[in-house]
């Protein structure tokens, strides 16, 4: 048996991966065996994963899972799915982890931000020009459907404080701190680490600057909590945020995300 | 506490010293005298309170009870401290 776009397809000797296309998906461009990108000519085997791709059209929500799955493997893919995941503040950490979490396939995605894009955003987070004067939740959003529809976004545009945050995040799986503000990032893990005892946390702490990327590490501080930055660089210094070094803070904090969500709950 | 100890030095008998409480700080040990509180912990250490998270005993302190909360003899300190930027 082979499976096809998430579909059992009968197995028949010699078949080449072209004439599957040509039968199931008419006009497919972008073939996909095992994971991997194949030509039309590659001899299938009993038990190949295909996925059968027309670039260009708009893929349904099953399409759009079987491409993840052929990606990133199926029992990854189903976590990703089931996976909730709160992020707090959508500025230059928050905006990229959002991108990051939305492409692999993240089920849900809970943002929360006050703001509205400025001019002087543009620089290092993940905004438009055409976006300035909108409010955050509602362009990152906007961003968030075009790369993948089918995200559950739910978006929150107001301002947390350690009252709501146990609230609005109580079901999420993993929680991200993406603040600016060092009391605000104090005020959330202390929030977390009372109230919310059982969700993962990865918060962030310096990032400013363009110091070697390579202090920026990923840091378990307790049981499914971490921190990501190199503890010093701070944006009040004369340095300010770059978004280099700020994305690859963010990128750190997503992967831990990924990490949590697997159950890889340490930080080797 | 103060307390009155002639012992310590013979030419100031009357003298009231302060006594001494041993602590570990993110690990390390630390002198702070009697009836420190934690923001005045923070205060020596060059920290703002806003910006730390504080665990004493594994109990995760409030922040509006820094400026009230006295450390104890053997207190276990873990202080988290944040730098702004995102």
């Amino acid at each position: 048996m082979l499976r096809v776009n998430e579909r059992d397809y009968p197995f028949t000797e010699g078949m080449r991966l072209g004439e599957l296309a040509d039968r199931l998906k008419p006009g497919a461009d972008m073939l996909v065996l095992n994971g991997a990108p194949a030509s039309r000519d590659s001899l299938l085997q009993d038990g190949d994963i295909c996925s059968l791709i027309k670039t260009g059209e708009i893929p349904s929500a099953l399409d759009m899972q079987h491409t993840l799955t052929a990606r990133h493997g199926r029992g990854v893919q189903r976590r990703f799915k089931q996976a909730t995941v709160g992020i707090m503040g959508i500025g230059g950490l928050g905006s990229a982890v959002v991108l990051s979490l939305a492409k692999i396939g993240i089920g849900r995605l809970i943002i929360a931000d006050h703001d509205v894009v400025v001019l002087s955003n543009i620089h290092r987070q993940h905004y438009f020009i055409d976006q300035i004067g909108m409010k955050k939740t509602v362009a990152l959003k906007k961003t968030l459907v075009r790369v993948n529809p089918f995200v559950s976004i739910t978006a929150l545009d107001i301002k947390l404080t350690e009252k709501n945050i146990p609230k609005l995040f109580g079901d999420v799986d993993v929680l991200v701190e993406c603040f600016d503000d060092p009391a605000m990032k104090a005020k959330a893990l202390r929030t977390a680490l009372q109230h919310l005892p059982t969700t993962g946390y990865i918060g962030a702490s310096g990032v400013a600057g363009y110091g070697d990327a390579n202090t920026i590490t990923c840091r378990k501080i307790r049981d499914r909590v971490f921190l990501v930055g190199d503890g010093a660089s701070d944006a009040q210094d004369s340095s300010g945020l770059f978004a280099p070094r700020v994305g690859v803070a963010a990128h750190h904090q997503a992967n831990q995300v990924v990490r949590l969500i697997l159950d890889l709950n340490e930080d080797e | 506490m103060l307390i009155y100890d002639g012992a310590v030095n013979p030419l100031q008998p009357y003298r009231l010293y302060m006594k001494k409480l041993q602590i570990l700080c993110n690990g390390q040990p630390q002198e702070v005298a009697s009836g420190t509180t934690l923001a005045r912990l923070l205060e020596d250490l060059t920290l703002p309170a806003d910006s730390v998270v504080a665990e004493i005993n594994k109990k995760i302190i409030d922040r509006d009870q820094y400026a009230t909360l006295k450390l104890a003899q053997g207190d276990q300190v873990e202080l988290i401290r944040f730098v702004g930027g995102g």
